[in-house]
């Protein structure tokens, strides 16, 4: 994803230091990729917000204790990890399954100045798509999927992260892709419509 | 899906885990394996389906707000390198627990506020404890001497209406009596003139009876 593990480590310990433009830099590198993974993993903008200020607290409060053992950008996953599971619990008890809605694809464009509004409109329901598809998971296989496809990460990382064993992270991951497979024909349809 | 390799298979090659040796091996097995090669064509087209996703840009998020937290944080620490960054946390959230420790000074040092008419008076300790209580009982015993008082004036306001009200109730008895016995005196009267009446009638149809009588036996 084009982020530099050692620029990392040099912007924490600046920021653990007190640097607060070391911070925003920091912030500034990871928003957006963590706006995209709440975006996936909640499937609405509101959430995936409230998630990416969540994580970025998170991140805020436990900045010292990261030291630089594992790469920066696992860490923060694990933040993202772990506020997304708090998230979706809570949300358990208003409501069975999840919080996937359906959301005027207008509003949930960014409002940018860009000149190719078709194409947006195009992209958003693709992305709207693939949110319906990882809403078909519990929150489990859905993490899992998001770390294999999205951030690319090894099953070895991805049970580190997750505290499981590598077998339950490719068990997930393939119970995920058998439950999928009948969606994305539909999907295709759709898609070359 | 009856091949037991299947889901190590895809697995290891949609989770893009394969080294180029092994990756041989599963082109090879999938010219082979039917059920393979089906799963993997269903299955992949799920893992185009999400890969199919493209980076939104981050609308406005509030990030000054957190900025300005962090400031506060950094003016403090940037003096000391070492120093961790933590919450902020501002002199009004230690307020209640500011209180509830003056709470309990004032209740270990027993406290008390005295309001009289001499105006307000705080005390600590035992000597307060004293000087109230004998306020206390002073006070108590003239509450007590005005019940008594306010008891006895109730009881003798309701004897005098108790009084008053059986004889008013007596009279009203004996002017019911008079007025029936005078009543009753009526009554006998009149009966006993109906009475001499009706035997006076008796005597006279008896006479006129006798008379006729009389008057047959001489006809004979």
């Amino acid at each position: 994803m084009g982020i530099n593990n050692d620029e990392d480590t040099v912007l924490v310990a600046a920021a653990v230091a007190g640097s607060s433009e070391a911070w925003e830099s920091l912030v500034r590198r990871y928003e957006s990729r963590i706006y995209n993974q709440a975006l996936r993993l909640t499937g609405n903008a509101a959430d995936a917000m409230d998630l990416v200020q969540e994580v970025f607290v998170g991140v805020f409060r436990n900045l010292h204790r990261f030291r630089g053992e594992s790469k920066f950008s696992s860490w923060v996953f694990r933040i993202v990890h772990n506020k997304s599971i708090d998230m979706a619990r809570r949300w358990r008890p208003l409501r069975e399954g999840n919080r996937f809605e359906e959301q005027n694809e207008l509003e949930a464009l960014p409002a940018t100045s860009e000149s190719e509004p078709d194409r947006r409109f195009a992209q958003a329901e693709l992305n709207h798509s693939v949110q319906a598809m990882l809403a078909m998971l519990p929150i489990e296989q859905r993490i899992v999927v998001e770390m294999k496809i999205f951030q690319m990460l090894t099953f070895e990382e991805i049970a580190e992260i997750q505290g499981i064993s590598d077998n339950t992270a490719k068990t997930r991951f393939y119970a995920a892709l058998n439950k999928l497979k009948n969606y994305s024909e539909n999907f295709n349809v759709l898609s070359t419509d | 899906m009856s091949c037991p390799q299947t889901e190590q298979w895809l697995t290891s090659y949609l989770g893009d885990e394969l080294d180029h040796e092994a990756r041989s091996q599963f082109e090879q097995h999938m010219t082979l394996c039917d059920d393979c090669r089906r799963e993997l064509s269903t299955m992949s087209s799920a893992h185009s389906a999400l890969r199919s996703w493209r980076e939104e840009p981050l609308p406005e998020w509030g990030w000054s707000r957190m900025q300005s937290v962090y400031a506060l944080q950094g003016a403090s620490s940037a003096t000391k390198p070492a120093t961790r960054p933590r919450a902020s946390v501002t002199w009004w959230q230690w307020l209640p627990t500011a209180a509830s420790f003056a709470m309990l000074i004032l209740l270990l040092v027993d406290t008390r506020v005295i309001v009289n008419d001499e105006g307000v008076t705080v005390a600590f300790g035992g000597q307060a404890a004293l000087l109230e209580r004998e306020e206390t009982q002073q006070l108590l015993a003239r509450f007590e001497q005005r019940q008594d008082e306010n008891s006895i004036a109730l009881m003798q306001a309701a004897l005098t209406q108790a009084r008053e009200s059986s004889e008013s109730t007596f009279q009203q008895l004996f002017t019911y009596f008079e007025q029936q016995r005078q009543r009753d005196m009526q009554d006998v009267r009149a009966s006993y003139e109906q009475l001499v009446n009706s035997d006076y009638e008796t005597v006279r149809s008896l006479q006129q009876l006798a008379n006729f009588v009389t008057f047959n036996e001489s006809g004979l």
